[in-house]
Formats: structure tokens, sequence, C-alpha cells
């Protein structure tokens, strides 16, 4: 029971891990050096977060880009232990690895924690030194949520498109009260008499279904927005139909409460309680949700605001229970207080804002984005010259902790190659790394 | 479950023991004994040719329960345990010796019924207050104690008078004692 318990709590961990990461990595080297900065025209993935830039062109400029995934080397060359029992085992470095996909390549990694742990035990004293692991408990609160909502395989006709569309929604805070934040973060002693409480909210929920839409010219003079002498107005819609696959939500509180003596032969009493949510596939119905974007190209200055998840909507027969502890057995029980019952639930409305222009000889871009629980921003410029390409950039990322970055691009004729540094703390302690990311460059015609 | 709820608040402690990380209790052995019970005047011991008179061992810490974290042995092994004390010892009047023992058992074993763990002599000088600094690391059998839940513990001393000149007064107490116990993570 006990071991399982290990286990069950180290899963928790795992799970909770990226609560203590800062957001999204870049994947495109040329956004990479730019601080991540959404690229002039939308890039890659631009249509994920405004989905009028399906309608934009590319531009006389336009490469495909195609990331190389440096970071996987290492790690394929020296996997990670992932079985418990053996000795390198470390919980934390694979959350680490998790908040941090070995796309691009760390030359600098974070500690990991590895510290010893020390317990002082007194009659009626005790103390916790987690040291560097302490850093991975939230000061005040850990939030992390997300909407991840593609790419996805789409096929379009003159602006019309049509697609899968895939959604998973998270959303997880985690909380301590004063006296267990002492305890954990702080070193502080544990004392008797004493209610040390965890609250935990998570709601998570996912499903697939169809897009379609359209996206295009509302107005445009000429054909290359991305031309200064051209202008243009870019207006898209999405309309999602989706059926939900599965949905848990719950409502946590655990408590702890020391008794008289931390070492008598009763020393805490535990008691959990949790409202329950929860809905299997066979429980999902239809929803919809609807994604807006515009993209406005006039003088070389491109201006663009994308807003996803108006009004989205899942419907589910779910099951409504409570989870306590049973104050004669100390189990925890679970009791079913409703079935299939009608419910909806909501995914919540993500901004972003971009734009771009040129100055000179250097292109400057800037993003905003408002997502879930957290809001991030960029901003990056690239220079050139004779096929060589100069990039800097920086951002605020999700725990609101700057990050600066830098590269090169080099164009052999059509091809070009992009190498990127940025910082990043994606990680359990929130401690800076420096990855390299690579990508080959495709250009689809020369500049005239 | 009650019993072993405390777990909780130490589990994610408990997670650094993945890998080679360890879990490093340090124990206040001296915090179990009540303040009082932790020295013991002696004395006036006469002067007694030629040796001098000789007390059998007798306890300064009688048998004392100490009770660990609930649930150790389920996540953790003991891999090492060393053990620490500083004794006060001071002659008021008088020349002698004593002889201090530890002695620890498992929690249904009287202590003093084990060999000592450690055993340390030392010599009072007239008007001379001394600490004597005692660190051994623990055997098998001690090791195997502290993958219990309690344990017991006796302290004792030997003293013998002196032989002859002023009779023998004085103080001896425990000032500290400190068990530092390394363990390491069990396969889940």
């Amino acid at each position: 029971m006990i071991r399982n318990r290990c286990a069950v709590v180290m899963l928790a961990l795992l799970a909770a891990l990226p609560a203590a990461t800062a957001g999204a990595q870049s994947f495109d080297a040329r956004s990479m050096a730019m601080g991540g900065v959404q690229l002039p025209g939308g890039g890659a993935w631009g249509s994920v977060g405004n989905v009028a830039y399906r309608g934009v062109p590319q531009g006389s400029s336009g490469s495909t880009s195609i990331p190389l995934p440096l970071g996987l080397i290492p790690v394929l060359a020296d996997p990670p232990q992932l079985d418990p029992n053996k000795s390198d085992f470390n919980a934390f470095e694979l959350a680490n690895l998790l908040s941090n996909i070995p796309w691009n390549l760390s030359l600098f990694k974070p500690k990991t924690p590895s510290n010893d742990i020390s317990v002082s035990i007194g009659q009626n004293q005790l103390s916790v030194d987690l040291g560097d692991l302490a850093d991975i408990f939230p000061k005040d609160r850990s939030r992390f949520a997300g909407v991840v909502s593609g790419p996805a395989p789409t096929y379009g006709f003159r602006g019309a498109f049509v697609g899968l569309q895939p959604l998973v929604h998270y959303d997880n805070t985690l909380r301590f009260n004063a006296a267990l934040r002492g305890v954990l973060v702080d070193g502080a002693d544990v004392l008797t008499n004493t209610d040390y409480v965890a609250y935990d909210n998570v709601v998570a929920q996912a499903a697939g279904g169809v897009q379609f839409g359209w996206a295009g010219p509302l107005v445009k003079h000429g054909d290359d927005p991305h031309d200064a002498a051209n202008s243009g107005l870019y207006v898209g819609a999405r309309v999602k139909l989706l059926r939900g696959f599965a949905y848990g939500s719950a409502d946590n509180i655990a408590t702890l409460t020391t008794t008289d003596s931390l070492f008598g032969s009763n020393p805490v009493n535990l008691r959990y309680y949790g409202s329950l949510r929860e809905a299997h596939p066979r429980d999902g119905r239809w929803g919809e949700g609807v994604d807006l974007g515009m993209v406005w190209f006039r003088r070389g200055i491109e201006f663009g605001v994308g807003i996803n998840d108006i009004s989205t909507r899942l419907r589910w027969k779910v099951k409504e229970s409570i989870a306590y502890t049973d104050t004669v057995t100390d189990e925890i029980v679970q009791k079913t207080l409703r079935d299939s019952v009608d419910f909806t639930s909501k995914v919540p409305t993500t901004y972003t804002a971009n734009a771009a222009t040129h100055v000179g000889r250097w292109l400057l871009a800037v993003d905003i984005q408002r997502g879930v629980r957290s809001t991030t921003a960029h901003v990056g410029g690239e220079t050139g010259w004779r096929g060589m390409m100069v990039r800097a950039g920086a951002g605020l990322d999700a725990d609101q902790l700057l990050q600066v970055a830098g590269g090169v691009g080099l164009r052999f004729g059509p091809v070009g190659l992009d190498l990127a540094l940025a910082t990043q703390s994606r990680n359990l302690s929130h401690e800076r790394g420096l990855d390299l990311g690579a990508g080959l460059e495709f250009y689809h015609r020369e500049k005239p | 479950m009650k019993t072993r709820a405390i777990l909780l608040l130490l589990a994610l402690a408990m997670l650094a023991g993945c890998g080679e990380r360890r879990l490093v209790l340090n124990i206040d052995v001296l915090s179990y004994v009540a303040p009082a019970d932790r020295g013991q005047p002696f004395g006036p011991i006469p002067a007694l040719p030629p040796d001098g008179a000789y007390f059998p061992e007798s306890p300064l810490v009688n048998d004392q329960e100490v009770v660990l974290l609930e649930g150790l042995t389920g996540l953790a092994t003991v891999q090492a345990v060393t053990i620490s004390a500083n004794i006060f010892h001071q002659s008021t009047s008088g020349t002698g010796s004593d002889t201090l023992r530890l002695y620890l058992s498992p929690d249904d074993v009287p202590a003093q019924t084990t060999p000592p763990v450690f055993e340390r002599a030392f010599i009072f000088t007239p008007g001379v207050a001394e600490s004597t600094q005692v660190e051994v690391g623990g055997d098998a059998r001690v090791v195997d104690l502290f993958n219990s839940r309690r344990f017991r513990f006796s302290v004792t001393t030997s003293l013998r008078g002196p032989a002859s000149g002023p009779a023998l007064s004085g103080l001896v107490s425990i000032h500290a004692l400190h068990c530092v116990v390394v363990s390491s993570r069990k396969p889940l």
C-alpha cells in the first residue's frame, strides 16, 4: 500500500510538474532566434492562432521551413531511465524532459534537483529540508493550463477549407495553506495540532471533430500583401463541430491534522474531500465553437488579431460524485450523487495579436498571446546582407521571466540554414537553460 | 491508514530518494529524555585502596523508547547509521573514572540485554569540567534497528572512586545524542 502511494504521488507529481514550466517552445529556428515571436505572414503554424492567416498568400519571399530535431540525438543516444526500480531513475529529470520536449539541443541544462533530503526528528519536532526540491513547490499557487487545438490536416479550395479538429483543454491550480507551504518550501517545523492543507482544482477535457470555414481577402490592393506598395485586409472564420471524448474535473481538499504528538501511535489525521465530475467517451455529446481572425497589411505594416474558441461549448452526460475519508474505516470512499446528468463545459477563449514591419534594413515583429491562465509576449528582429541573416529577440514567458534569443540564417541559393540560440526556463526549478535550434529553409523562388 | 498517514506529508520528500539521492534522518535522540533525566550528580565516593570503590553499571537513561517515522520501512532502506554523543563530566572533588555505555535495542527487547553500541571511559580530575565527544558508526545490528519504527536506548555509567585522597563528587550528563541515518529509496 505504501509503495502504491509512493507511485501515485510520483505520478501526480509528474502530472503536475508542467505547472512549473514556462509555456511552449519554438520549433522554428527562425522564430526561435527572434525570441519566439510570431513570424510575419503567420509562419508555419500561424493559422492555428489566427485563422485569417490561412488566406494570406506567402509572398515573393516565401519559404518552407523544416526544423531539425537536434535535441533528439542526445536523448536517443542516452535515453532516460524509465524503470523506477533502477538506481539511475530520476522522476525530476523525466519531468524536465516532458516540460521541455527535447527538439532543440540543450547547450546548458538547468540542474535537475538531486540533493539529499534531510529530515530532522526529535520528540515532537519534525522538519524537512528539501534543498533544491523546495523550488518546485509553489510559493503562492501553481497553475498550468492550456488549449491545444492543432495543427490538423485540412483541405482548402478558394479560401474555403474543411478538416479535422482535435481539441484538448486542461487547467490545474494547486495551492497550499501557509502551514504546509512553510514545511515544504521554507523548511519550517511540523507542529502539533495543526492543519496542513492542499487544495487542487483540476479540469481536463478532450474532443475531436471537424472544422470548416473560410479565410481570404476582404479588401486588397495588389497580389502580394507583404509588398509595401500593396495593402489588404484578410479575414477568416472557422467553425468547429466537436464530439466530446472525455471530461473530468475535481475540486480536492486534503488535510493532514497533526495530533498532540508527532510520533505517537496516531500522529496525524488525514481528511480528504473531493467533488468530482466525469464523463467517458460514451458520455460525450456534440459541441461547437468558433474562431475568428483578421490580418491587415498596409504600407509594409502587418497587424493581426486572432480570437479562438469564442463560445466553445461541449456537452456531456456526466457522473457527479464526492470522495471523502470514511471516519470509520479511514479509507477514501467515493459516492455517486447523480449519474447521466446533462452538463455543458466551456473551453476558454484565447487571444493573439501580432504586428510586423520593416524599419530600414530590419524586419521587426512583436506579438502578445493571452492564453488560459497566462500572457506571453515576444519581440524580435532580423536583418541581413549577402545571404546572411542576423536575428535577435526577447520574450516574456508564461512565468513572466525574460528570455533572450539570437541566431543567424545562411542562404545558399534556394536552400538556407537557420541556427538559433535561446534561453528558456521550461523546467521544474525555473532555472535558465540555453537551447540550440536549427532548421532548413527552402525558398520558393528567388527574390526579384 | 491513519497511522501511516504521516507518509503523505513526507511523500514528496521521499521522492527525492529516486535515483542517487538519499534520505538523511537527523534524529535528536536526547530530545526523548526529559532534561532533568539527562544528568546525574554523584558522590561523595570515599577513597578505597588499592583500586577505589567500583560501582556496577547503573542507568543514566533507562530503556527510553524512541518513535521514528511511520512507514520508513516501506519506503527506504537504511544504509548507514552514525551515532554521536557529547558527554559532560565534572569532578567537584576527588579523582576517579567512569565508563559510559550506550545501548540500542529493538522495541521489544530491553536495551541493556544487547551489546553496547559504544563504551567510553574517562577520568575525573578534581575541579575540572570536560566534554567528551563520541562518534561511532553503527554495525549491521544497529543499522537494522532503524529499519523499524521504534527502538529503545539506555545510557549507563560505571563509576570508580579514588584509591586515595578526597572523596569523589561530581556530575555526569549527556549534552547531545544524535543519530544520523542515511537511507536510500526502496524500489517501487
